[in-house]
């Protein structure tokens, strides 16, 4: 049953050109290579039909995320917001270690934070992968100051590549913040950073007790800025 | 090591967000910038090249027509300096009206030095240095960027590029023997593929050049004084009128990735030619949209002094279920487990991430939430195909305290051991929960250049495969496929046997022919771990599409050593054209000794002895360039004992090889790879046997040097 089919030799040349084929085998990697001559078997993405292979499960947040849940327990939530990928959504804490807190967020990233400054995100694609916090959190119990901000990301070849930023933190007076059930005062920090190719600007709402209740901080070039509040 | 990336302009996403971009001083190189690609595929003019090279890492793919000359190129930018290209050339009515004339053919660039301000970037070439000969040249070339869009090119070239104005070559100042350039290939009496080494630089030279004008980030004009004018015909007659020396043309970028030029050569032709690049350090989806890992869990200071663990021996299988059912959310499958009260051992099985540290990382965090608090140190032995392939131990504390910190996966690796994994003595094993059948269909196409007799063959179809695991390390596998489209064979009859070599693969076109259903392999696989750094593997039956038998293999690879050996034997019969369970009469064993040496820097090779199928003895040389995020492009060659004349076209067997790793397109974490692999030629002599699952490639994923090279991603 074979059907005659005349190719012309602009797809061979196009058929060059597309990325190629696949090994078999679910979870299994095998690079195919003919000595026939064969250039490649283009199964490009085509996954096809078939099993899985069974282990993965999905993961549940303990607690959940529903209205009922939040009111119950408003302290283990934040509001967080991240106006570039368009998430306006509840996060949940799920990791304390003393100051440094996770928190799981309602669409599937997780961000952490230490004493309220953002270190880490994971799940953004384009994430924060640590950052050096110490600095930021001195000026800001000091009512201001200068430091130097490291932050250290991935790049194209899973390499971990830090960047140093010049930072300025200065107190920015009081305001009245609307932290989504409650409008609360609090002192306004800003700080600003310059890097070799990047400037940005986070903020810091304080409370009496000196904690930052909400913020609005840096993550990377494609997430911009992530902004969270306790409730 | 950490490798700085490149700012990217910012997105309007970000600028939308407050963000401002201030450009670093001088952080592209002038010739970095609006780098194109001529109808040879190489980075340059239109015909002529420059000293440019790509991004690093950039594989192009060209398509290009004029003058009766359709070539498909592949260049790949294997380091900032060094670039190789691959192509295949059709010419019309080149031996006779009607007839095409194919041709493949290597070149080589490299880039001495970055321009400066006032210094122009010199490089050097080779233009289809290894085949038939029609495009040979070489050439020296600089070029200088002027300001921000002009681009200045001239050069020196010789052999086609020596062909219009040329003089005598200056290099006959150093020797007479330069002034004349031999014929390296004589149509009908060699056999094309030799290096052909001594017409380097010799025989006339002409001056070429061109410039370049980017109007904008889209477009570039260029314009170039052609030296070349040897688009002739076998007998000398040219295939098209040159009436000028002088070309034009425009590159289009519609978006990155994409070219498209457009050429009027010679004052008569107009040529198209397509680019589309690729580049292994332009990943689509950053880091990956991988699922957030679970937080590291630090245990509170009092209870982490605790010494002993109560109810040790009870709770070990409620500690080995929660533990189980926590790393299934990460894809990975736990195979057994050894817990005292300061120490855990866990054998696992990673199916989801490419890459073993984000694996190890993984499930170092799910043991700081799951183990009891007295557990300090922990032991991570990665399995893949049934065998445990290293272990690597870990503290506790480690893990708490760099879980945030800058630097952390550089500490945690500097504090982590590694060595060959455990007994199995003492771990208690923990059922899989794999699923022991498994089934896919899916898609193949399958593409065959060069074949003798034809110069291509298609085929699409449908291939379902399935795979039962009896244990983890004893796999019942076979695939099965039907062609749906396939284009027209040659003919059906056997093919002889050149100087009496064995026909081994050049017959190869007649397997699967009959429009049937057919079996592509059916095996089963055995792996084994004869002892301390030692790995076996053995798998009977129809062990690829035109062979079947036996093959065994021992592997000695010590966790930390860059340094692998090998050896493989196999005994096989060449299968029926029908692919089903029948055998012809040609029966065969062979045999190589191995070594695989990692040589630092991304460069892998590989050197193979032994003997091949069709019973000549002789060896095989290797060498990969390998990324870390996965990517791998790499060449290699085969010399036996089969004299020249004996092989057909191509003197000795040589290929070049792309491996991307699946997770860089989609974006998601997954262990798969796209493959695409051109052998130059179909021949008897050199070929070993296909057989899937071979040992290096399984083990190494678990060992010091891969687990280093991607270690950024432990934390991720």
């Amino acid at each position: 049953m074979g059907a005659v089919l005349a190719m012309r030799d602009a797809w061979m040349g196009a058929a060059l050109l597309a990325l190629a084929g696949c090994g078999a085998g679910d979870g299994a990697r095998s690079g195919q290579e003919r000595a026939l001559g064969i250039a490649g078997q283009v199964q490009g993405l085509f996954r096809g039909v078939g099993s899985g292979d069974g282990v993965g499960l999905p993961r549940a947040v303990p607690g959940g995320f529903s209205p009922e849940a939040v009111a119950a327990e408003p302290d283990a939530y934040r509001v967080v917001q991240v106006n570039a990928l368009g998430l306006v959504e509840v996060g949940r804490v799920i990791q304390e270690n003393g100051d440094e807190v996770t928190l799981a967020l309602q669409s599937g990233p997780t961000a952490a934070f230490d004493g309220g400054v953002l270190v880490a995100t994971r799940g953004f694609g384009d994430d924060l992968l640590t950052l050096d916090s110490a600095g930021v959190r001195e000026a800001i119990a000091a009512g201001g100051g200068a430091f130097t901000r490291r932050m250290e990301t991935l790049d194209a070849q899973d390499q971990v590549v830090t960047s140093a930023f010049a930072c300025t933190v200065a107190p920015a007076g009081e305001e009245a913040v609307n932290l989504g059930v409650r409008e609360a005062r609090l002192r306004r920090f800003d700080e600003n950073c310059r890097g070799e190719a990047l400037i940005f600007d986070n903020i810091y709402w304080l409370d009496g007790g000196g904690a930052i209740v909400a913020s609005r901080q840096f993550v990377s070039p494609s997430v911009a800025y992530l902004r969270s509040n306790r409730l | 090591m950490a490798r700085p990336s490149p700012a990217r302009a910012a997105s309007a996403l970000a600028l939308a967000a407050g963000l401002l971009a201030v450009p670093a001083p001088e952080e592209a190189r002038a010739q970095d910038r609006g780098v194109s690609y001529t109808f040879y595929g190489t980075p340059g003019l239109l015909e002529m090249p420059t000293a440019t090279s790509a991004d690093e890492g950039e594989i192009a793919g060209t398509v290009s027509f004029f003058g009766g000359q359709l070539r498909n190129s592949f260049t790949a930018q294997v380091t900032p300096r060094f670039s190789g290209t691959f192509r295949y050339s059709r010419i019309d009515d080149y031996e006779s009206e009607g007839e095409a004339f194919y041709d493949r053919s290597f070149d080589l660039r490299f880039r001495f030095n970055d321009e400066g301000r006032y210094v122009p970037a010199f490089a050097v070439g080779l233009q289809d240095f290894l085949g038939t000969g029609i495009y040979s040249g070489e050439y020296v070339v600089a070029t200088k960027t002027i300001g921000d869009a002009f681009r200045v090119t001239g050069g020196l070239g010789w052999g086609r590029f020596g062909t219009y104005g040329g003089f005598t070559n200056p290099l006959g100042l150093l020797d007479d023997r330069f002034e004349t350039r031999p014929d390296t290939f004589e149509e009908g009496v060699d056999t094309g593929g030799e290096v052909g080494a001594e017409a380097f630089f010799r025989g006339d030279a002409a001056l070429f050049g061109g410039v370049e004008y980017a109007p904008n980030e889209r477009f570039i004009l260029k314009a170039e004084y052609s030296s070349d004018d040897a688009y002739d015909e076998l007998d000398g007659e040219p295939l098209f009128e040159r009436a000028s020396p002088l070309n034009f043309g425009v590159a289009w970028r519609p978006f990155p990735g994409v070219q498209l030029t457009g050429a009027y050569l010679y004052g008569t032709q107009l040529a198209f030619g397509a680019t589309i690049t690729v580049n292994a350090n332009q990943r689509p989806f950053g880091a990956g949209l991988d699922a957030p890992p679970q937080p590291v869990a630090v245990r509170a200071a009092g209870v982490a002094a605790a010494r002993s663990w109560e109810g040790a021996a009870s709770s070990e299988p409620a500690l080995a279920a929660s533990l189980q059912a926590a790393l299934r959310t990460e894809g990975v499958d736990l195979r057994g487990l050894e817990v005292t009260d300061t120490t855990a051992r866990v054998r696992y099985a990673n199916t989801r991430f490419r890459a073993e540290a984000q694996a190890l990382g993984r499930v170092a965090r799910i043991l700081t939430q799951e183990l009891p608090p007295s557990v300090e140190t922990i032991t991570l032995e990665p399995v893949q195909a049934g065998i445990p392939l290293s272990a690597v131990t870990l503290a506790r504390s480690d893990l708490e305290a760099l879980e945030n910190e800058v630097g952390g996966a550089a500490a945690i690796l500097d504090r982590a051991g590694f060595d060959d994994a455990g007994p199995a003595a003492g771990l208690v094993p923990v059922a899989s929960v794999q699923d022991r059948f498994t089934w896919g269909l899916r898609p193949y196409f399958g593409l065959s250049l060069f074949e003798a007799g034809e110069r291509f063959r298609l085929s699409f179809g449908a291939e379902l495969s399935a795979a039962y695991r009896i244990r983890p390390d004893l796999v019942l596998s076979g695939s099965l496929r039907q062609a749906l489209l396939s284009s027209e064979g040659d003919d059906d009859e056997d093919v002889e046997p050149i100087g009496g070599v064995p026909v081994v693969r050049r017959n190869s076109g007649l397997y699967g022919d009959d429009g049937y259903p057919v079996i592509d392999d059916l095996t089963l696989a055995h792996y084994g771990r004869p002892g301390r750094n030692l790995y076996s593997r053995v798998t009977v039956g129809l062990l690829e599409y035109q062979y079947g038998g036996v093959s065994a293999e021992l592997l000695w690879k010590p966790v930390e050593s860059r340094l692998g050996l090998g050896l493989e034997i196999n005994h096989v019969r060449q299968r029926d054209y029908d692919q089903l369970f029948g055998f012809r009469d040609y029966e065969v064993t062979t045999g190589h000794a191995s070594a695989y040496l990692d040589l630092g820097n991304g460069f892998h090779t590989q050197l193979d002895v032994g003997r091949y199928l069709a019973g000549d003895y002789g060896a095989t040389f290797t060498l990969d360039r390998e990324f870390e995020n996965g990517w791998r492009v790499g060449g290699y060659f085969s010399l036996t004992d089969i004299p020249f004349e004996d092989y057909g076209e191509g003197s000795f067997d040589k290929g070049v090889r792309l491996t991307i790793p699946t997770d860089f397109i989609l974006g998601r974490p997954t262990r798969r790879e796209n493959s695409l692999s051109l052998a130059s030629l179909n021949r008897d002599g050199g070929a070993r046997l296909e057989v899937d699952g071979r040992l290096y490639e399984t083990v190494r994923d678990g060992h010091l040097a891969d687990l280093e090279d991607s270690w950024g991603r432990f934390w991720r």
